[in-house]
């Protein structure tokens, strides 16, 4: 495909030419690295804050 | 039947939030502070009437209703166009946000995200509003579209949380809590899936097929889905095909809910035709009459790779939906709270059964009239209960299923929690919960052909009108004038002439004077309002 280029990613040249048990290991490794990540980027992003007084803080008329 | 050449546009609607040292600032001054900065850093030419900006790149930036700044991206003849300046306006705003932070002084934050609902109780919701051009009638194109608008979000939709529920229900697209008819004009209080409203903004004859149900995404695949394959079906009903004339849904908002409340997309809805189909069937009938048609004069170039992409991720997610987790909003908050819910040891798996237990206990408040929060779960269903009879039932049934009130209380506490999690998650700027996982090498989502946006911030399209406004822009917004920019024309009321844009691909720039009106005007910019006036109706 043209279009679709997995850029950034650690894991997409190492899939390919896997056997099916080398796929499924980095299918895996690719779960768990982007829940690892998610985990510290969720920490990083809302600190030790309290989460009441940022969606007060937050509240606001919206829009359309 | 006319053809139309494909022209889009989508307008990002963005939640903000200013924090001094951890209180909340006033928003007016927030978003005066970003309007402040707008104008004394980016080249540009003052709008009409709203107090907002044209910018360089062709788009409009300004402060909407319900005070939050609003990016409307240029005009754009394919869909990788619409990513590229789409991300190119997240750039803007997040660089507005910076300055106005900065001019508060150390210890401020001004956060923009692109949350779609407010999870702070005042049913607010931030649109992300899709432009089409077409040159058929409006009412032909509402049953083409309506079951493609609603089994979409399986792709479309920025997932979340359901802003309306006493408990904790994720949905693939919360947006539509807000939603609460098939059709309507209305897009601030009753709104429909179809939106009526058809201002063309051009003389051409056109109409502009204006979609308020989407959600701002992330996910650069998500949005190039969004744009292409809606652009297809309209250009397929344009021609006649009558792409949505197999899959007339029985109950549009009906089935709406249950896709999004659905992760694992494989819940049928009724047809009309007593058939029942589930979102990805929906969305595979339209593929397929977008692939039998490709061939045609009236698909437009990029087609074949709208096609490519959309089987791609339709195969995903009939196959393993969370195989999509890498590419798609939805999917990937999904497996991420699912995660988190189990870091902080709450039953995922059972979540919709206690959001039952909730939204029941919630009405039964409601109905008493008391507005307890139920997040004093103890006091609402303690001895001294002011819905003991509900309470007390409720109590019985978990009894009977050996379960406890602990596992709604461990819910309701982390509630909060999730919610500020989801409004992170698209946060402008690296603290973004998305955009961290992009820049760790973590998600699947770039498009390779959407180009450089860091260039599209101050660059228009390369054809059709916008790229002449953004042009004008940059070279009038230094030259004397007292310019007004539209996205009609563009207008010197210092000398009465006009820059005609009503035709949206015009080629070059072509000025007009409006002192030629005899309009027995007695102000020059009243003659030059009533010019542009008959300029829009196509009299001059």
């Amino acid at each position: 495909m043209r279009f679709l280029v997995r850029q950034n990613n650690r894991h997409s040249q190492s899939a390919s030419g896997d056997s099916a048990d080398g796929s499924l290991n980095t299918i895996r490794a690719q779960a768990n690295d982007l829940l690892s990540e998610a985990d510290a980027a969720i920490r990083r992003a809302l600190g030790n804050g309290d989460s009441e007084s940022f969606l007060r803080a937050g509240r606001q008329q919206g829009g359309q | 039947m006319p053809r139309c050449a494909p022209l889009f546009g989508v307008e990002t609607e963005y939640a903000v939030t200013g924090l001094r040292h951890g209180a909340p600032l006033e928003r007016e001054a927030v978003i005066h502070g970003m309007m402040h900065a707008a104008r004394q850093q980016l080249v540009h030419l003052p709008d009409f009437c709203s107090g907002g900006t044209f910018l360089e790149n062709g788009s409009r930036f300004y402060i909407d209703c319900g005070q939050h700044p609003e990016m409307s991206s240029p005009e754009c003849t394919d869909p990788c166009s619409v990513v590229r300046y789409v991300h190119a306006g997240h750039r803007i705003i997040s660089q507005l946000a910076a300055a106005a932070a900065a001019q508060h002084g150390p210890g401020t934050e001004v956060i923009c995200s692109l949350c779609n609902v407010d999870y702070s109780d005042t049913q607010a919701t931030w649109g992300s509003h899709e432009s089409y051009r077409h040159c058929m009638s409006p009412a032909i194109l509402q049953p083409q579209l309506v079951p493609h608008l609603v089994s979409r979000i399986i792709y479309t939709g920025a997932g979340g949380f359901q802003p309306l529920s006493a408990g904790l229900e994720f949905s693939l697209s919360p947006r539509i809590a807000h939603f609460q008819c098939i059709e309507s004009s209305d897009s601030t209080c009753r709104r429909g899936i179809y939106h009526t409203k058809n201002e063309p903004l051009s003389r051409d004859g056109s109409h502009r097929l204006h979609i308020i149900c989407g959600e701002s995404l992330c996910s650069q695949t998500a949005l190039f889905l969004k744009v292409g394959t809606t652009a297809l079906i309209v250009a397929m009903g344009e021609a006649g095909v009558n792409p949505g004339g197999d899959v007339q849904l029985e109950s549009p908002l009906q089935a709406l809910r249950m896709f999004a409340a659905d992760p694992s997309c494989k819940k049928p809805a009724h047809m009309k035709n007593w058939r029942r189909m589930t979102a990805i069937e929906i969305q595979r009938h339209y593929l397929r009459q977008a692939e039998d048609h490709l061939h045609y004069s009236f698909m437009p170039s990029w087609a074949t790779d709208v096609c490519l992409l959309w089987r791609e991720v339709l195969d995903r997610l009939a196959e393993d939906p969370p195989s999509t987790n890498r590419m798609l909003d939805w999917s990937l908050k999904y497996s991420l709270y699912a995660d988190q819910a189990a870091k902080m040891g709450i039953p995922w798996a059972r979540l919709t059964f206690w959001n039952e237990i909730a939204n029941r206990l919630a009405i039964a408040l409601r109905n008493a009239g008391v507005s307890e929060p139920l997040l004093r779960l103890e006091a609402i269903v303690g001895p001294n209960s002011p819905v003991r009879e509900e309470a007390d039932r409720l109590t019985s049934f978990l009894r009977s299923k050996e379960m406890r009130w602990d596992d709604l209380r461990r819910i309701l506490g982390m509630r909060a929690r999730f919610f500020e999690i989801d409004t992170r998650f698209s946060e402008l700027g690296q603290k973004g919960i998305f955009n961290a996982l992009d820049a760790a090498g973590a998600l699947q989502h770039r498009l390779d052909a959407v180009g450089d946006i860091e260039i599209a911030t101050a660059t228009p399209p390369a054809m059709g009108r916008a790229h002449i406004r953004g042009e004008a822009i940059r070279r009038l917004s230094a030259e004397r004038g007292d310019w007004r920019c539209d996205w009609q024309n563009i207008t010197n009321f210092a000398d009465g002439r006009v820059l005609d844009l009503s035709d949206p691909f015009v080629a070059e720039e072509v000025w007009r004077d409006s002192s030629v009106l005899e309009l027995g005007a007695d102000t020059s910019r009243t003659r030059v309002l009533a010019y542009i006036e008959r300029m829009r109706r196509g009299l001059s």
